[in-house]
């Protein structure tokens, strides 16, 4: 189980997250929902570890720190990848530096997200929708039971779409938890168990 | 995956992100190019002479025959110079302009008599303009030892006439001065024996083009590790900081950059040194010397750029950063590192610059190796590539948010 | 397009970015500086160490000499003179042989010397003839004190009056010189200098390539598409983002130009004024080119060097390139060159800002263009 308790981040004078707490339980599909500039991403990044609160703690099956955070995936919002290297050779090398070597893993999910075609050909030359593709598959290639997707549909086709679906819902039949913001979650909403609304900081 | 693995990654990543990296590697043919412009004429003679002249001598004095037939034999034999003679004044003169010789020399009648008299004489050099860099380099040698020749002739007369005074009889006084001046004009044909080397004129003559030719070294050396700098500070602010790296992974980044930026410096000097020793005939002896040299700097100016990229969030910024201190650091080795008087702490920081450290190098290392200053140069490479390496590597997990490296502020809010 | 509120946001977003602007004013300051004290420097400041193991007395009459010439000789043990060159703190060393009175008063004049020279400065080329011009000079005394004791008519009172009278003669005039002549009368060099307005053209050319981020984006975005696809016109919108950085080459040249005491400034500035304007237009072409700014860093570098130097911006060029001076026609550097040495051809001058300005629009419209429909 994820617990966060009264996380809180401010950005100079304005409150993002105001003593925010939520669980997530194994298995668990959340959506975040809340309007422009609401704190959804301020929230993931906190969850997945990648920014530090102002105050509040995130534990993870009872653990804190570096065990806890090896256990969550996080999908950036922003393409984040090797610009210069090749589909494949970007999966290969996040997989090594998650401290795992997947070549298995790696073929799986260019199957799953439909990126055979494209596997050889550099990232600067995708266009927006098979970027994002490869941008979920590098978070993916990890091991983890918590996963924290931000805005993983953005300019992505109703077929992009449908592969990520899919993808996720066997992660989730396979008993890992996530959250996901989403402006437009319609083609995400039969995984998800519950949503949450944030509003000034607070879930509404 | 094996961190070479990662480097053969990293090497990719710098020469595939734009062109820029490749356009740092081909800069220094440009740039040595045009230095080689200025030397042209020396370059299209290339192997052969290094000057070809005419001569005509219209002075009878046997001495002064002697004394040139004696230069001309040598520098002709030492294959430094092709001379013709000329028939006279405006025979040399015409040779010079229908491009037979590049330069013509002329003494007129009673050169020496005048000399040894007491009266002013000027011998007549003339160039033809194409070969003014050449012929000028030439003759400003010559000068300074032909104007101390005229003094040390002046002496000798001046004391022969005192010598007179003092009751020295005129034929004595005449065998005297002659065998002074004979042993003078010996010591003139072998006057770069008296610092234990061969040659008479123009020696060490071209302190300035090794400088010149090591600056271009470095200069573009340092130019190279611009792409370093931009990719680095595009990582700190992107995959670094966006996603989750675990600590010990950065390490990985680190080291895989600064190896991948020594590779691409190394490249740019692979480039240039077949290049300089087309302008400037580098001993192949020197190279192993300069080799090292050249790996030192490499590593140095690479841990420097990512040093640079590392404090700077966004591109832009950080080759500002880096083409302000390029030029800070070029200028005060261009300008100041030879100059006496500066005030201690500029004088300090000059003597400690890897950037002279490394220009130094290469103009020591090249052409004449002192194994003191060799062995100062590396170790002040040496010592600002440990700094450089453990001040970026700070800098770099500071704010690089690998997954331990929480920013505290200043992270987009998204 | 409303020019003005372009021309307000550039000549804003000019103002607030130092790392571009710091350029100019370095530029004015440093120019400056070189107008007053930069054509006076000489080799002095150029330290040599100088070792004296000889054992008798002419080694200390040689660094007497040595004294006279324009470097900074001083005299210290050899492990110092070796650490001092080690460590930067000297340029070269002269180590004055045991035997250099003894071998001098023999006649022999080998190896009297050694010297060590660190190509540590553009100063150094004529050292090594210096020293050995010295010594020619010690030896030339000891040579005819020698002949003149072997005749008998040497005692000490004269020997103090000889040694006078040569110290007079070496530091004379000497009566046997060359004369140098160019076969061509117009190949001759004219003495020009005003390095301080040169300088200042070349680096307002860096300034205005390395400043052109936005020239960058007008070919790599598809800004352009828009601007002919709206009806603006690219040469427009060009001249009038340029208009504020012009302004600011042009004030900051005033200063320079008043402190280089240039007989004919009127034409100086009007040449300035046309230079930076086919200068702009050549940074169009090159931001245009680059794409982005990692490339523009390297590309305006070398293009800045090459164009000056060609140009005779950076250095007096050699006068066997007279080719140089013809080919760099369409440079703008070349005609406000001519114009700082007293040569002034504006007409030439007007065509390679129509050719550049040309160019410029050509290059910026095709790429623009061209990457608006990728």
């Amino acid at each position: 189980m994820l617990e966060a308790n009264g996380l809180t981040k401010s950005y100079g004078q304005f409150k993002a997250i105001d003593d925010l707490s939520l669980t997530l339980q194994p298995g668990e599909g959340v959506a975040l929902l809340g309007k422009n500039g609401s704190g959804k991403s301020t929230l993931l990044k906190m969850l997945a570890g990648i920014l530090k609160p102002d105050a509040g703690e995130v534990k993870v099956d009872g653990l804190s720190g570096k065990a806890a955070r090896e256990k969550i995936a996080y999908v950036p919002q922003d393409i984040v990848l090797f610009e210069e290297l090749t589909v494949t050779e970007n999966l290969y090398a996040w997989s090594s530096l998650k401290g795992q070597e997947k070549i298995d893993r790696a073929e799986y999910l260019i199957r799953a997200l439909r990126m055979e075609d494209f596997r050889k050909k550099r990232i600067d030359r995708l266009s927006g929708g098979q970027r994002r593709r490869v941008n979920l598959a590098v978070a993916l290639m990890g091991t983890y039971q918590y996963l924290m997707l931000d805005e993983p549909l953005a300019g992505i086709d109703e077929q992009g779409g449908e592969c990520i679906a899919g993808l996720l819902k066997d992660e989730k039949e396979k008993g890992t938890a996530m959250i996901i913001t989403e402006h437009n979650p319609t083609i995400l909403l039969p995984l998800m168990d519950r949503s949450l609304r944030l509003d000034g900081g607070q879930f509404a | 995956m094996k961190l070479f693995s990662f480097i053969l990654y990293d090497i990719k990543r710098l020469f595939g992100h734009g062109k820029t990296a490749i356009l740092a590697v081909l800069a220094p043919i440009p740039v040595v190019l045009m230095f080689g412009l200025f030397l042209a004429p020396v370059l299209a003679d290339g192997d052969g002479a290094f000057i070809t002249g005419a001569l005509c001598n219209d002075d009878e004095s046997v001495l002064l025959k002697m004394m040139m037939n004696m230069v001309v034999d040598y520098e002709v034999d030492k294959g430094n110079a092709v001379i013709y003679p000329a028939a006279d004044a405006e025979a040399g003169k015409r040779m010079v302009e229908e491009g037979k010789a590049s330069v013509f020399l002329y003494i007129p009648a009673d050169t020496y008599q005048k000399a040894i008299s007491g009266e002013r004489a000027a011998m007549k050099f003339y160039y033809a303009p194409p070969h003014a860099f050449d012929a000028l380099t030439f003759q400003s040698g010559i000068k300074s030892s032909i104007s101390v020749f005229g003094q040390s002739i002046r002496v000798i007369s001046a004391a022969g006439e005192a010598a007179e005074a003092r009751g020295l009889s005129g034929d004595k006084l005449g065998e005297v001065r002659d065998k002074a001046v004979t042993e003078l004009i010996s010591v003139y044909l072998h006057r770069g024996e008296i610092i234990g080397k061969n040659g008479v004129f123009l020696l060490g003559g071209d302190y300035h083009l090794r400088y010149a030719l090591a600056i271009l070294f470095a200069a573009c050396a340092f130019f190279a590790s611009f792409p370093v700098m931009y990719l680095t500070s595009i990582d700190k602010a992107g995959v670094l900081s966006k996603r989750s790296v675990p600590a010990q992974k950065t390490v990985y980044f680190f080291i895989a950059r600064i190896v991948s930026g020594t590779v691409l410096i190394l490249c740019t000097f692979a480039v240039m040194y077949p290049m300089a020793r087309a302008l400037r005939q580098v001993e192949m002896k020197n190279v192993l010397s300069v080799l090292p040299g050249m790996i030192l700097t490499a590593l140095t100016y690479s841990a420097l750029a990512v040093l640079i990229g590392s404090l700077f969030r966004h591109g832009q910024s950080s080759l500002w950063a880096g083409l302000y201190f390029g030029a800070a650091c070029f200028a005060g080795v261009t300008f100041l590192s030879d100059k006496a008087g500066l005030p201690a702490f500029v004088s300090f920081l000059m003597r400690i610059s890897p950037v002279r450290a490394s220009v130094s190098i290469f103009s020591n290392a090249m052409f004449n190796l002192m194994a003191e200053r060799y062995a100062q140069d590396m170790l002040i490479l040496a010592v600002s590539f440990v700094l450089f390496t453990a001040a970026g590597f700070f800098a770099y997990r500071k704010r690089g948010a690998g997954f331990f490296a929480y920013r505290k502020r200043g992270a987009a809010y998204e | 397009m409303n020019n003005l509120a372009i021309m307000k946001g550039r000549t804003r977003a000019l103002l607030t970015d130092f790392r571009s602007l710091a350029i100019i004013i370095i530029a004015v300051i440093v120019c400056i500086y070189i107008s007053l004290y930069g054509e006076g420097e000489t080799a002095k400041q150029i330290r040599i160490k100088v070792v004296n193991e000889d054992a008798g007395t002419l080694g200390a009459h040689l660094v007497e000499l040595l004294n006279e010439e324009n470097y900074e000789f001083s005299v210290v043990s050899r492990e110092n003179a070796v650490r001092e060159v080690a460590v930067n703190k000297a340029q070269g060393m002269i180590e004055i042989a045991p035997d250099f009175t003894e071998k001098i008063r023999k006649g022999d004049y080998q190896s009297l010397v050694k010297v060590t020279v660190m190509a540590d400065s553009y100063d150094m080329t004529f050292f090594t003839e210096i020293v050995i011009n010295d010594i020619v000079k010690v030896f030339t005394e000891v040579l005819i004190e020698g002949k003149l004791e072997d005749a008998g008519v040497m005692d000490e009172a004269y020997r103090e009056k000889f040694r006078s009278l040569a110290t007079g003669i070496w530091n004379g005039e000497s009566l046997l010189d060359i004369e140098t002549f160019a076969m061509e009368e117009d190949a001759e060099a004219e003495e020009v200098n005003f390095y301080g307005i040169r300088w200042y053209a070349v680096l307002t050319m860096f300034y205005l390539i390395i400043s052109g981020t936005w020239m960058c984006d007008y070919a790599s975005t598809g800004l352009l598409k828009r601007v002919v696809g709206s009806g603006g016109r690219i040469s427009s919108l060009f001249v009038v983002q340029m208009l504020p950085e012009l302004t600011v080459t042009v004030l900051g040249f005033v200063p320079v130009l008043i402190v280089s005491k240039h007989p004919d400034p009127g034409k100086v500035l009007l040449s300035f004024v046309l230079y930076a304007c086919s200068t702009a237009a050549l940074a169009l072409v090159t931001c245009s080119l680059s794409g982005k700014f990692a490339n523009l860093i390297l590309s305006a570098t070398v293009i800045t060097m090459a164009a000056s130097l060609f140009s005779g911006l950076i250095c007096d060029i050699p006068d066997w390139a007279a080719i140089w001076d013809k080919v760099s026609g369409f440079l703008p550097g070349h005609w406000y060159f001519n114009t700082v040495c007293g040569k002034p051809f504006l007409l030439g001058a007007l065509i390679v800002l129509v050719f550049w300005f040309a160019a410029g629009i050509f290059t910026s419209w095709s790429l623009g263009i061209k990457r608006g429909n990728e």
